[in-house]
């Protein structure tokens, strides 16, 4: 198994009211690739934070990030963008499908950044609808579908990219646990396929099922069951 | 992201908010329609008026008038002479610029009568350059001829409304009319002169403002003088320049010749079409000025609409812009996204516009008929103020598109 994120030493200080704020209090992490783990914590713990450094959507105050070997550490805003787009598939709890656009054009949305053809963006994106079982509800608008099915979809925009991670933030939040349940079978289908899965979450249901659990607390990590076998150390 | 998508997406956002975007749009097509129509008044005004110059010679004409003695001459208005065929004479031997002269006098009052009809109209007498130098054509007959001035024959040209007036629909050739108790013979009928817009000269109902062209008639020069003048006083001369550049220097020679020819009284003044064109230059352009800031008002009150409708579109969107910024938008792709979408709103307005020019244009050309002045259209403007939305649609989403483009997508994710 490769070390496909890296974290070290990262620490993230807010400045609110004039005092600061540490949510990420020196943290490191390796994740290999083929990981599906949970990062759970309660609200405050730094969960989010984590979140958004290793998805690329913020910068940390001091440490160093690596993703596939690349230092993001200090990346621009637009060497940030172009990573989102490449190699992290983000899946929120809220589905965030754009409202007004089929699922197809959903889903294709990551391949127009990236600037793929037209052809080449409707082939992909309906092999991936297969994938995530949606196949014949391309065409349909985000409203017109069940709660699952939007996940579903918005699962499938996250994977049309072939991303390194794939980074959910509580994607069975607003589900029943039936279709929670679904859903992260899915995960487990497609974790079973290859792809390296991070679930954020504060529900120790679901963190259960995972194979790896990181505890946050206070912006450090309490617990890190990954470490009875160990990855690869860093450096090493 | 293309171009071509966020066009595509742009007027998405203008389908899905269809009354919002036209009251949006509102401002930029009146603004781009009164640019539009005020490029088509001027110009109609400028062909107009050009028309008219060509009229009455084109610029290549330097004319002569009586003028008011100015004050320190006074005490010598009682030797003050008007021009007369001498000047003709020592214009023509001492300036070599100009080509053609048409010595004119103009009859104080020309009343017709035949058999018992009667016209009254303008009468000149003049000479054979007068035809073609005061762009006649000949319908019927001929024109004066050295012969006729020789002779002070009593031959009478007439134009196509006197012809009308005197004879209807018998043949005027060779009649013979009394002008002022005269007896003439009518041996030349002009070319009725249509309208310049092309339509026909209605003499019925409207003002019929071919009128002045037609109402005419010409004797020679010499028969006119013997009989209704007594003196050898011209009323006027017309000079053609061989080109219009040296209309300037030739103004001021034909200006000195005259001076000394008079005594050094400035008993003449000589006039250019050019100074006519200069000061309807001054008139168009003040129009333009003041139509073009009635227009650019408009336009920037058409701006600040698009700006504030894009800022409640962006802050409607958030989110969105927050999700596509988590899925890979640079932060420019979400400027030019935005920027299209302002641009696209504009140019939809602008090319309204356009089409509510081209519908006053016509408007007004159908209420002024085919006077000098009705707008004229070109294609040109017409590009140039849908370009000009362009513009405004740039210059006013670019602020909504910047506040866009630097949303932080962790915020705009989190906003609900």
């Amino acid at each position: 198994m490769s070390a496909i994120v890296r974290i070290e030493k990262v620490t993230k200080t807010y400045t609110m009211a004039s005092t600061d704020v540490v949510a990420l209090n020196n943290v490191s992490l390796v994740i290999n690739a083929g990981e599906y783990l949970a990062i759970t914590g309660p609200s405050g713990s730094g969960k989010s934070t984590l979140m958004h450094i290793l998805g690329c959507l913020d910068n940390p105050t001091s440490g160093i990030v690596e993703l596939e070997g690349r230092d993001l550490s200090r990346a621009s805003g637009n060497y940030r963008a172009h990573i989102r787009n490449a190699r992290v598939g983000f899946v929120f709890q809220t589905f965030n499908l754009l409202p007004r656009f089929s699922v197809l054009n959903n889903v294709e949305l990551p391949l127009t950044y990236a600037g793929v053809s037209r052809a080449a963006r409707r082939e992909k994106a309906e092999q991936t609808l297969e994938l995530v079982g949606m196949t014949d509800r391309g065409h349909h608008l985000p409203h017109q579908l069940s709660g699952g099915q939007r996940q579903r979809a918005a699962i499938a925009r996250a994977l049309i990219n072939d991303p390194a991670i794939i980074l959910a933030d509580e994607p069975t939040g607003n589900l029943d646990s039936k279709t929670g349940d679904q859903v992260l079978r899915l995960f487990e289908k497609l974790n079973g396929l290859g792809s390296t899965i991070i679930i954020v979450t504060h529900d120790r249901d679901i963190a259960a099922r995972t194979r790896r659990r990181i505890a946050l607390r206070d912006g450090e990590i309490v617990e890190d069951n990954g470490m009875l076998h160990p990855a690869p150390a860093p450096g090493a | 992201m293309g171009i071509i998508q966020g066009i595509i997406v742009g007027f998405k956002e203008i389908w899905a908010h269809k009354m919002r975007s036209f009251l949006t749009m509102l401002g930029v097509i009146l603004g781009v329609a009164a640019l539009a129509s005020m490029f088509a008044f001027v110009e109609g005004m400028f062909s107009g008026w050009k028309y008219w110059i060509e009229d009455a010679g084109g610029i290549q004409r330097i004319t002569t008038q009586d003028n008011i003695i100015p004050t320190a001459q006074e005490p010598f208005k009682h030797i003050a002479e008007s021009v007369d065929l001498g000047d003709v004479h020592a214009l023509r031997s001492n300036i070599g610029t100009l080509t053609r002269f048409s010595p004119e006098f103009e009859l104080p009052r020309c009343e017709f009568a035949a058999a018992n009809k009667r016209s009254v109209c303008s009468g000149t007498a003049a000479t054979e350059t007068a035809l073609s130098m005061n762009k006649y054509d000949l319908a019927q007959g001929r024109f004066i001829t050295p012969v006729d001035r020789l002779n002070r024959t009593r031959a009478v040209i007439i134009g196509a409304y006197v012809a009308d007036d005197l004879f209807g629909r018998e043949p005027p050739l060779g009649r013979r009319v009394y002008i002022n108790r005269k007896l003439f013979r009518v041996v030349g009928v002009l070319e009725r002169v249509e309208s310049m817009m092309g339509g026909r000269s209605g003499r019925r109902g409207g003002h019929d403002h071919t009128a002045w062209k037609n109402r005419v008639a010409f004797i020679p020069l010499e028969t006119g003088l013997a009989l209704f003048s007594g003196k050898n006083d011209l009323s006027t001369i017309g000079m053609d320049v061989d080109n219009s550049d040296e209309v300037p220097f030739t103004t001021e020679l034909v200006q000195n010749v005259l001076f000394l020819g008079h005594r050094r009284i400035w008993s003449v003044a000589v006039r250019t079409n050019e100074e006519m064109i200069e000061r309807f230059s001054e008139i168009t352009g003040a129009f333009s000025i003041s139509l073009g800031i009635i227009a650019g008002i408009s336009l920037i009150v058409g701006g600040i609409g698009i700006m504030n409708i894009m800022l409640a579109s962006i802050n409607e969107r958030i989110r969105e812009i927050g999700i596509r910024k988590a899925i890979g938008a640079r932060n420019r792709d979400v400027l030019v996204q935005v920027l299209v979408e302002a641009v696209v709103l504009s140019l939809v307005g602008g090319i309204i516009g356009v089409f509510v020019s081209l519908a006053l244009s016509k408007t007004i050309e159908l209420i002024l008929r085919d006077t000098f002045s009705s707008p004229v259209v070109r294609p040109g403007p017409l590009v140039f103020s849908a370009c000009v939305s362009v513009v405004v649609g740039i210059a006013f989403g670019l602020y909504p598109a910047w506040k866009a483009a630097k949303l932080d997508p962790i915020e705009a994710l989190r906003y609900e």
